[in-house]
């Protein structure tokens, strides 16, 4: 008889959380008000629309494509899209014949100030085995189906560097603006699964 | 570290859980307790200065295999940070088991003392072709398994440098800097 075994399926992950938060309030290990600027980085400043902007930009003004390819860092840190897990920004440039993909096969690194903080499919198994290995099929499951001669070409979350796709501008969006433009761009598309639509 | 964390490459998954542009990413925080996993690590790893980012991806890849692939997400940050705050006594393991009124199962020990950074050689340039070492290492490491030994080209040297994670990530803060590679492979069964 395992009393561990039987122990532990009464604590839920959330009773886990809020036991190591209480632990560590009562000794007075978390500073007045910490918590709460962190959940607002992570829910309201932390946000794909963010990548998105960078993006819009770099499809309107040439010069600032460049510097975003040349030092994506200093790129997003114009916008003050730099921060926690997005301090050396690499940006990822697709053309008609190459599509960048992101994972972090080890666990779930995501340049968070650009892109957000990584959604449940990013972090689960599936996602993080599969893709490495066979990116153009995973892409397909998800829902962009790219032709034969486009490459898939997979960047490994592995150390600091983060990362974020520059997608190629649709056809049909001469007439648009930067803030048109941006609302094409997805945290699907920075992470590089999908591909901006014209609607 | 050859654990079950290092899944890239690995055979026999289904589905990723989503289809391309379904979700609208808010909320955030699906339920009431997950936004305290980031914010508490980062506590232990910015205010209170005891940890280092790498010293979390090393306690999580050290929890039992079976305990690693049952516990969701968010679950095994706590659990990391929780291991790493009571190896270094800022709390104990007696305090969260009375406040879980159960076992706080923590992540297992250190199964190796980590390594030195490997001794500064002249660095990489775009456009060369490198080899990964073929080398084993029980520690932590931020090599997937899948690029030992194998050959691929340079295409971004990094114009930072940061500790050697086969160091920092086992509390050593001696550290040494290096800076990281960004390399394509050339793997036929990876590139299909």
């Amino acid at each position: 008889m395992n009393h561990q075994a039987v122990g532990e399926s009464l604590a839920t992950p959330g009773d886990r959380a809020r036991a190591l938060f209480k632990v560590m309030n009562d000794k007075k290990l978390i500073p007045e008000g910490y918590i709460e600027t962190f959940i607002k980085h992570m829910e309201h400043d932390w946000d794909p629309s963010n990548g998105a902007r960078v993006v819009a930009k770099a499809w309107v003004d040439p010069v600032y494509r460049e510097l975003l390819l040349k030092d994506g860092t200093k790129a997003c840190e114009q916008f003050g899209y730099t921060g926690p897990q997005g301090e050396y920004i690499v940006a990822l440039e697709n053309t008609p014949k190459l599509q960048n993909v992101i994972v972090c096969s080890m666990c779930s690194c995501t340049n968070w100030p650009v892109l957000g903080l990584p959604p449940e499919w990013y972090k689960s198994f599936e996602y993080r085995a599969r893709l490495v290995r066979e990116g153009r099929t995973v892409l397909r499951e998800l829902g962009e189906d790219l032709p034969e001669d486009v490459a898939v070409r997979v960047w490994d979350t592995s150390a600091e560097t983060r990362y974020m796709v520059l997608p190629v501008r649709p056809d049909g969006t001469e007439q648009m603006n930067e803030e048109q433009l941006a609302k094409l761009v997805t945290k699907d598309v920075l992470i590089g699964v999908a591909r901006p639509r014209v609607a | 570290m050859d654990g079950i964390h290092d899944l890239g490459g690995m055979q026999g998954f289904g589905k990723v859980p989503h289809t391309n542009n379904s979700l609208s990413y808010k909320p955030v925080f699906h339920e009431d307790w997950e936004h305290l996993a980031y914010s508490l690590v980062f506590v232990a790893a910015d205010a209170m200065k005891l940890i280092s980012i790498d010293e979390l991806r090393h306690a999580i890849e050290r929890m039992d295999t079976r305990h690693y692939f049952d516990a969701p997400y968010y679950d095994r940050i706590i659990i990391g940070t929780a291991t790493l705050l009571v190896e270094y006594g800022a709390i104990t393991k007696a305090q969260l088991d009375a406040c879980l009124g159960t076992d706080f199962k923590l992540a297992r020990p250190y199964a190796s003392s980590g390594r030195p950074a490997i001794a500064e050689r002249s660095p990489f340039e775009v456009g060369e072709i490198v080899k990964v070492r073929d080398e084993f290492v029980s520690g932590h490491i931020r090599m997937p398994g899948y690029v030992r030994g194998k050959e691929g080209k340079i295409l971004h040297r990094t114009t930072v440098k940061w500790p050697f994670p086969d160091t920092i990530g086992h509390g050593d803060k001696s550290a040494q800097m290096q800076s990281t590679v960004g390399a394509d492979r050339k793997l036929s069964q990876f590139c299909r």
